[in-house]
């Protein structure tokens, strides 16, 4: 239950970074005219131009600009930098008046202005491919190495889908519960599908949230020395444990070091429930008994880190 | 007779010379019983015997008439008759035919109220059975309550002792060190005895720090004033030192079937038995002890059964008589079997215990009478003798018994009072003596080792593996192979010494102990444990199952 609780306040923090990393300002034009210029540069020409008292929402800063987007004098959209010298920041995002004028969806600014602004969190990313390694905390069985691949298709800025592969094992101990393994190497491969939910911030870290389902993959071996010892005694044991339907959730953190190339780290809490069975045969006699081991909990966080590349 | 009697002491003289090569040191160290050949006199039998009477109660209550209440002492303490307060204990056997269990019930409460009525104090029932105390001036009077078919002394069973090295020698050690797989189930091992004197200082030490332990004699005495039990349990604990041990005791047979509904409804999985009934039964696996053995594993229980310790104690023949004189002719002309020891209690029966319902045996209508003659200043004196009624509806059974101040030469003496065929007999004699002429060893299992349902156990030595003179053998009196195990005697327990429990009696709770240990290590079943044993018992003796050894000595580990 603890662990429960850990995990959720760990994920709930996730949520908190994401939205105040990405928390935009509210600016008011002070000056009669400010021109909207194409680079953080008072040197460049302007896109367009706003009045005084005109509220728009930044977020993100260049220097001494705040990035803005404007609708033109043609009703479209530009993107822009005003001086910081023409504006008040007048709030937060929770303050944004009705006729504040939003920033709108930033492909068509990567289209108008590409590759000019650094680092790329905010941009949307299509295909991803990556790999991680870390380790793997269950709640019945103990810890042990997991790593593994995943495979993001981006729907939209925010929205994306990933596959991914793991694998964690653990050592499983002694117990005296017959509803659990008994001692040996339990290794559980899910493969699992998942919703991501991004929330980027213009400093290249995209925080993100995900759920979703997968197959797990489970193979368990007795201890060696524990199948030995009955051996000597001329009896067989054998253990073994299904595959399994489970779910996950989880967050995580991607860090642009490269347009296309993010680090970032993940927490993902998997609930899944597998049956198995178990035997016991004497070599003598033939005589076998055996049973089934109906709820196999295999629940755990797992931990990792990795490298993404984006295409 | 007289020439049958000198030719016989040439026999006698010449045979003895073989014998004398022949019998093992223990043997050829005892007086020499040359000359003390006889023919038992015409018997004489008491009059208006009362056929719903046992013939020891009916002695007692003509001696209580003729000379008192003290002579009726001297005569329980010398038959082992158990008396208290001047009463005899005894069980009423209540007519119960054409009833069902509630009509059973309701007449064994009205006999049981005519028994108070009559001064008796009635201590506990079981089915149609009402176990009592009475005096012996009312026998009389409840053997005439019309309710009450049959009035007898109760069946008493005997420690088949004769203390452990079997932990090593049966390969239990390397399971023990195992740990249990797949169960996480404490075994309930129970350990039926007579007493257990002395258990209390053994806990913790010899015993599990505490054990169960429940009385069903009706003095509710746990200890009893025997170690047997005590020493049982030792090798129990021994061999499954994880186990649950309960202690049971019990006294009389009507106080066993109690004990072992008790033991079922304890959930015990394993009995051990060394425990030995003569008397009880057809020794076809029938009659109500072996009832009781049935009842255990029909709940799944097991129950190990020793075998016995009377291989030579033990005498089976078919009635002959070529004489005509009404006496049972041993081999050749001897009418007596002999016996050497300090005391000999004697149980006959023979094959015609007629057809056994569940309850009891249809009964028998060839009646034979049994005599016993001790030898003293050289010459033979009657000192008991057994004449129940076999008239068409009773046990064929008789019992002598008395002790001497040291070991002396017994005959017993068999009579055909009234039989219409040559029936089967067979004799077991108790305590401390052994038949010097001419024991049959096959045969020779104690009740209720001779039921399918009972996991009889004889006994080898913990160390060589020979087996034990004494060990009773099969087979059944239907034929049956047994014993079906031998396992280590002659061990040592904190109870009895170094090396110094012998006995089926020691074999016995190796047994249990082993069921007990394989049990608390895995989830095989009782029966499958059997099985598992059964493949990896050491075959000794003649090849497979035998009738000295059964499969063969208990030996857990796996075949070399």
């Amino acid at each position: 239950m603890k662990r429960i609780v850990g995990l959720s306040a760990i994920f709930i923090c996730f949520l908190a970074v994401g939205l105040i990393a990405g928390q935009s300002v509210i600016l008011k034009v002070k000056v009669q005219t400010a021109n909207v210029r194409s680079e953080p540069d008072l040197s460049s020409g302007a896109v367009a131009q706003v009045k005084l008292g005109t509220l728009l929402e930044s977020t993100n800063k260049v220097g001494s600009f705040y990035e803005v987007a404007v609708i033109d004098k043609d009703g479209k959209t530009v993107y822009g930098f005003l001086h910081e010298s023409v504006v008040d920041v007048v709030g937060g995002e929770k303050e944004v008046p009705k006729e504040v004028e939003r920033a709108v969806e930033p492909e068509p600014r990567a289209a108008a202005r590409p590759q000019k602004v650094e680092p790329v969190s905010a941009e949307f990313k299509k295909i991803g491919l990556g790999l991680f390694v870390g380790f793997s905390s269950t709640s019945e069985y103990g810890s042990g190495l997991a790593y593994g691949a995943n495979f993001y298709l981006g729907v939209t800025k925010n929205i994306g889908l990933e596959v991914s592969g793991l694998r964690f094992q653990t050592t499983t101990k002694d117990s005296d519960d017959e509803t659990k393994l008994s001692k040996g190497k339990l290794a559980v491969m899910p493969v699992q599908a998942s919703l991501i939910v991004r929330f980027p911030v213009g400093t290249g870290v995209v925080p993100y949230v995900a759920a979703g389902g997968g197959y797990y993959l489970n193979s368990f071996t007795l201890d060696a020395a524990l199948v030995g010892s009955w051996n000597d005694l001329g009896i067989d044991i054998d253990e073994t444990i299904d595959n399994a339907f489970g779910f996950h959730f989880g967050a995580g953190l991607d860090y642009f070091i490269k347009p296309n190339i993010a680090i970032g780290a993940n927490v993902k809490y998997c609930l899944a429930k597998a049956k198995g069975s178990w035997t016991m045969k004497d070599q003598v006699s033939s005589e076998e008994t055996k049973g089934t081991l109906s709820n196999l909990k295999l629940d755990g966080l797992v931990f990792g880190a990795g490298l993404k590349y984006f295409f | 007779m007289n020439k049958t009697i000198r030719r016989y002491g040439w026999l006698a003289f010449t045979g003895l010379i073989a014998v004398t090569l022949l019998l093992p040191v223990k043997a050829r160290v005892q007086e020499n019983p040359q000359g003390m050949v006889f023919t038992p006199p015409p018997p004489s039998l008491p009059n208006n015997l009362n056929p719903k009477l046992d013939f020891a109660l009916q002695r007692m209550t003509e001696i209580y008439a003729a000379e008192g209440i003290e002579k009726v002492r001297g005569y329980a303490v010398q038959h082992k008759i158990d008396v208290k307060d001047d009463c005899i204990r005894v069980i009423a056997e209540t007519d119960s035919s054409n009833l069902g269990n509630s009509g059973i019930q309701a007449r064994v409460s009205i006999v049981s109220a005519k028994i108070e009525a009559l001064g008796g104090r009635v201590e506990m029932s079981y089915g149609n059975l009402i176990q009592h105390l009475a005096h012996p001036g009312i026998v009389q009077a409840i053997a005439r309550l019309p309710e009450v078919k049959f009035l007898r002394l109760p069946l008493k069973a005997f420690p088949t002792t004769l203390t452990s090295e079997g932990v090593a020698k049966t390969g239990a050690d390397t399971w023990q060190g195992v740990a249990a797989y797949r169960t996480t189930e404490k075994v309930k091992v129970c350990i039926l005895d007579a007493g257990f004197q002395g258990y209390t200082g053994l806990l913790g030490t010899e015993l599990p720090s505490s054990v169960t332990v429940r009385s069903f004699r009706a003095d509710g005495d746990i200890e009893a004033s025997q170690v047997h039990g005590a020493a049982c349990a030792e090798i129990v604990h021994d061999m499954a030192p994880d186990a649950d041990l309960i202690l049971v005791n019990f006294s009389t047979d009507v106080e066993h079937h109690l004990a072992v509904d008790w033991i079922i409804s304890e959930g015990a999985k394993v009995i051990s038995y060394s425990m030995g009934w003569w008397n009880a039964g057809d020794g076809k696996g029938t009659g109500p002890i072996c009832d009781d053995v049935k009842k255990a594993y029909d709940a799944g229980i097991i129950w190990c059964s020793s075998s016995g310790n009377d291989a030579e104690n033990h005498w089976e023949g078919t009635f002959s008589d070529p004489d005509d004189d009404g006496w049972m002719n041993f081999p050749g002309s001897i009418e007596y079997l002999l016996v050497y020891g300090s005391e000999c209690y004697a149980y006959m029966n023979w094959d015609d215990w007629g057809t056994y319902n569940g309850s009891n045996y249809s009964g028998s209508n060839n009646d034979y009478n049994l005599y016993l003659y001790y030898y003293s200043g050289g010459a033979w004196h009657l000192i008991d003798s057994s004449s129940n009624s076999q008239n068409g509806n009773d046990w064929p059974t008789e019992s002598v018994g008395t002790y001497a101040s040291g070991p002396i030469y017994w005959a017993l003496c068999v009579y055909k009072h009234s039989a219409t065929r040559n029936c089967k007999l067979e004799i077991f004699t108790a305590g401390s003596n052994y038949i010097y002429d001419y024991p049959v060893p096959s045969g020779s299992l104690d009740i209720p080792a001779d039921s399918p349902y009972a996991v009889a156990v004889g006994a080898t030595d913990c160390i060589t593996d020979a087996l034990h003179y004494y060990s009773s053998r099969g087979p059944t009196h239907d034929g049956r192979v047994k014993p079906d195990f031998t396992a280590p005697s002659g061990v040592t327990t904190q109870t009895y010494g170094y090396r110094d429990f012998y006995g089926t009696s020691a074999s016995a709770p190796h047994m249990a102990g082993a069921f007990g240990l394989i049990l608390g290590k895995t989830s095989f079943s009782t029966s499958q444990v059997r099985a598992i044993l059964e493949r990896r018992g050491l075959d000794l003796g003649s090849d497979g199952k035998d009738n000295l050894y059964g499969i063969g000595r208990l030996k857990l580990t796996k075949p070399d």
